[in-house]
């Protein structure tokens, strides 16, 4: 693959391609960047299984929740994949409802959490003043939290529920993006072209959004990847503790702590839905890294 | 730089991944939902081994593991049977249960009920010590009594002696306890070990501290409690009865019980108890082990809101009984470490009638339904506690009546959160069902019935939950209390369970077995049907 040996891919080269005449084309460079990664790549198609795995998994709840008092755990066979649990459950339909719900739980808080976390973040990157002032403490405070802790908290104080859930785990993103977002709009508004635009008035707020924003937009989407494996994880965490959902949904957290009793005869009721929340957590993580690689590789995180 | 985020990252998945192996350990509090029961075997009071020295690994020290902290190690001011366990070894009751729950003497030589329920007179043992050298007597016990009738003294267990009006001094060991009310039940009080006699040298010197100097009659003194991880005993020197060859017991505490289940398999442990139905099968294998499984006195059930729609219908309480397929319960739920309940007190409870099962019966419940006016079932939550052994009735529960159209919504709570919701007058009630377990620890029925299912233990005060009362349950068992006579007290305690099972109040579910397991080498050992430790007559073999 890396035997294109004339335009080193790895070469700290910015936006503006070395061909002066063509117009720069940024996708074509970040795709070839993209898959010159074997891991990302083949990360991105175990994300892709568990992303479909995710919208079937919908239709499949009902299976998942009959029990089966005849097959109560039962090792994995031909009939049950991943075997049964203590319910005589089917495990692979579990799992796969499962998914359904950690992917609809990630990707919804850390959609919320980005959007609010990168408007504060805007706010108190362009205008400093009072507004970082108080952006910026708050998102102190929330980052003093470890992160399942905070999570633990806004639980007991909202409930358990899959909405709270999603709220919690947005709480929990949006001071990270903030902070991310308030230090790139921070270089970014000092750059010529800013300061050109504000000199011929244009708006604050086209500014923003036109100017600053393309700037910041590949740290959040990069960023916006990897949280939601952390996302997952927290949400895991509460269905664990018994704070998410309720313990007979088949959310993977909450499958978790039913097998914990099981661990010594039948582990394959652990085996199931950890396995599940470690691989997703693994591809996004990979798939966030590689993104990140082929965005910029000036960019640091 | 990627290769070493993927690294962190992998271990972070793995951690949560294991995470499900660690945390959380189990629970369980002395109403609720212990596992347990059948085939009483503890070898009681024979042969003590003839073992001089408790040779082997043991050395003469007991190690048993149990699955929380025990809270105080004043018998007055307790109120979990973790707690009992360990006071059992270092204080004696005027009078106790032997195996098989049956009011035994221990401390008194004799008792006896006066014929109209209105006192008790105890003959007491001779030649007694506590382990600080006070003599026990008549005073010793007065002294006691007075401290436990005092509400002043603010203790926990003040509903039991409640109904003393006076100790009387008849002699150097005969006592008479007057009552100011019937009270038939009152032999099964002084039988509870909440009634276990503290020095009274102890008292006087430490006062309300007491429970950090525990100082009794039995086998056992206090050596040192280290919280959260474990309570040492050393054998008494002025114990009065058979001393074994077990020199010292260290009660570990241990919440996880997979961990007490490893402990017990590498010898750390000689006896474990809860053991979860499901390890059984693996521990049996193994034969250096030995497990047992005895009945409770517990009953699980369901209590019903009897003040709001729909479980104010005695149709729609009876519809759920039919519903629930007991005997699948027993198998699902417990592992096949359970009986069906047959009344609202167990067998092995005194006073128990047997009733007519509800057998499980899908259509009989969805007629019972239709006839109620829900042909279609309805919606309603169930709360209890957050054990991992209580959420997996609940979802029994939840799945058994999705069959006849009834939507179950689970809600496991903390403790804490838990009480706040049960705990409240009915007015201001939300809570429509409930699941959990009640075992009462004086051995009698009056004790299984009266504080959960009449008018004056309503909540907040009371643990009637669900508002449930019926004049006929309420006049038969206060008849119960009137009177001393035996043969009356079991009719009225008939009548009583007859009418509360046909009203159903609860959906009346299983009576657990206790389940434990010690190490080969350990005999005498044993749980008792309240769930508490007998270890007073343990020894070792080899």
């Amino acid at each position: 693959m890396a035997s294109n040996a004339a335009p080193a891919p790895n070469s700290p080269v910015p936006a503006p391609p070395v061909a002066v005449v063509h117009r720069p084309r940024p996708w074509r460079a970040f795709v070839r960047k993209f898959l010159h990664q074997p891991v990302t790549v083949a990360a991105s198609v175990v994300l892709l299984a568990i992303l479909v795995a995710a919208v079937v998994g919908a239709s499949h709840y009902q299976l998942a929740q009959t029990p089966d008092y005849s097959a109560v755990l039962k090792p994995p066979s031909a009939k049950h994949l991943f075997g049964t649990d203590e319910f005589g459950r089917d495990l692979f339909q579990r799992v796969l409802a499962g998914a359904h719900m950690s992917i609809l739980v990630g990707v919804s808080s850390v959609f919320v959490g980005s959007i609010i976390g990168t408007l504060l973040g805007l706010i108190a990157g362009y205008y400093g003043g009072w507004r970082e002032g108080l952006i910026m403490r708050l998102t102190d405070i929330l980052l003093a939290f470890p992160g399942i802790v905070l999570a633990i908290g806004i639980m007991a104080v909202l409930g358990s529920g899959m909405i709270n859930v999603i709220i919690a785990v947005a709480i929990f993103t949006v001071p990270i993006f903030v902070r991310l977002v308030q230090g790139t709009t921070l270089a970014v508004k000092e750059l010529t072209y800013i300061e050109a635009a504000r000199t011929v008035g244009v708006g604050d707020a086209r500014i923003l959004f036109r100017y600053v924003f393309p700037n910041v937009l590949p740290t959040i989407v990069v960023y916006f990847t990897m949280r939601i494996g952390s996302a997952i994880l927290i949400s895991a965490s509460l269905g664990f503790l018994g704070l998410g959902v309720s313990p007979s949904e088949p959310e993977w957290g909450a499958m978790l702590t039913s097998a914990q009793e099981y661990i010594r005869n039948a582990p394959w009721t652990i085996m199931a839905p950890g396995l599940a929340i470690l691989i997703t957590v693994i591809a996004f993580n990979l798939v966030g890294d590689g993104l990140r690689d082929a965005v910029d590789p000036k960019l640091k995180l | 730089m990627p290769a070493k985020t993927k690294v962190a990252i992998l271990a972070v998945a793995m951690i949560a991944a294991a995470g499900g192996i660690t945390a959380c350990g189990g629970s369980t509090n002395s109403g609720g939902s212990t596992a347990g029961n059948h085939a009483a075997s503890g070898s009681g009071q024979n042969s003590t081994g003839s073992g001089t020295a408790a040779g082997g690994s043991s050395n003469g020290v007991l190690t048993v593991a149990l699955n929380g902290n025990p809270t105080t190690t004043d018998p007055y001011d307790t109120q979990d049977n973790l707690s009992y366990t360990i006071e059992k070894t270092m204080y004696q009751g005027l009078l106790g249960f032997d195996k098989n729950m049956k009011i035994v003497p221990v401390l008194a030589q004799s008792y006896t009920v006066a014929p109209d329920a209105k006192s008790i007179t105890f003959t007491l043992r001779q030649g007694i010590k506590f382990a600080d050298g006070t003599p026990f007597n008549a005073e010793a016990v007065k002294v006691n009594l007075d401290r436990a009738k005092d509400p002043n003294s603010h203790l926990k267990r003040y509903s039991l002696f409640s109904m003393i009006s006076q100790v009387k001094v008849l002699g150097d060991y005969k006592v008479e306890v007057d009552l100011n009310q019937p009270f038939g039940a009152i032999a099964g009080n002084f039988a509870h070990p909440a009634a276990m006699m503290i020095s009274p040298k102890a008292l006087q010197e430490y006062g309300s501290k007491v429970a950090q100097h525990p100082d009794g009659t039995g086998p056992y003194e206090f050596v040192y409690w280290k919280d959260g991880s474990d309570l040492l005993v050393k054998q008494n020197p002025n114990y009065w009865g058979t001393k074994t060859n077990v020199k010292e017991i260290d009660f570990k505490f241990v919440p996880d019980e997979a961990t007490s289940v490893s402990m017990l398999e590498s010898g750390e442990a000689q006896f474990v108890f809860p053991i979860p139905t499901d390890q059984v099968s693996s521990l049996q294998s193994n034969s250096d082990i030995v497990v047992k499984h005895t009945p409770s006195i517990v009953v699980d059930y369901i209590a019903f809101n009897t003040t709001v729609k729909p479980f104010n219908n005695p149709l729609v309480r009876q519809a759920i009984n039919y519903a629930i397929d007991k005997n699948g319960f027993v198998q699902v739920v417990d592992n096949g470490f359970a009986q069906p309940a047959t009344s609202a007190i167990a067998p092995n409870t005194w006073g128990y009638a047997k009733q007519p099962p509800y057998d499980a019966n899908i259509q009989k419940a969805k007629d019972l339904l239709k006839q109620a006016g829900y042909p279609n079932g309805f919606t309603a939550t169930l709360v209890s506690s957050n054990a991992s052994g209580t959420v997996k009735a609940d979802q029994f529960i939840q799945q058994q009546l999705q069959q006849v159209g009834i939507t179950v919504n689970i809600q496991p709570l903390d403790s804490a959160t838990l009480d706040s919701e049960i705990f409240v007058p009915a007015s201001q009630s939300k809570l429509q069902m409930y699941f959990g377990g009640w075992s009462p620890s004086t051995g009698d029925a009056d004790w299984g019935l009266r504080p959960l299912l009449t008018k004056a233990d309503f909540p907040p005060t009371g643990y009637n939950l669900g508002f449930y009362t019926d004049p006929v349950v309420e006049q038969a068992i206060q008849a119960g209390l009137d009177t001393a006579d035996p043969t009356k007290r079991q009719q009225a305690y008939a009548t009583a369970q007859a009418q509360i099972w046909k009203d159903a109040p609860w959906a009346f579910l299983v009576v657990p077995d206790n389940v434990f397991a010690y190490r080969s080498n350990l005999q005498g050992a044993y749980v008792m049907p309240d769930s508490t430790l007998s270890l007073n007559n343990a020894s070792f073999t080899n």
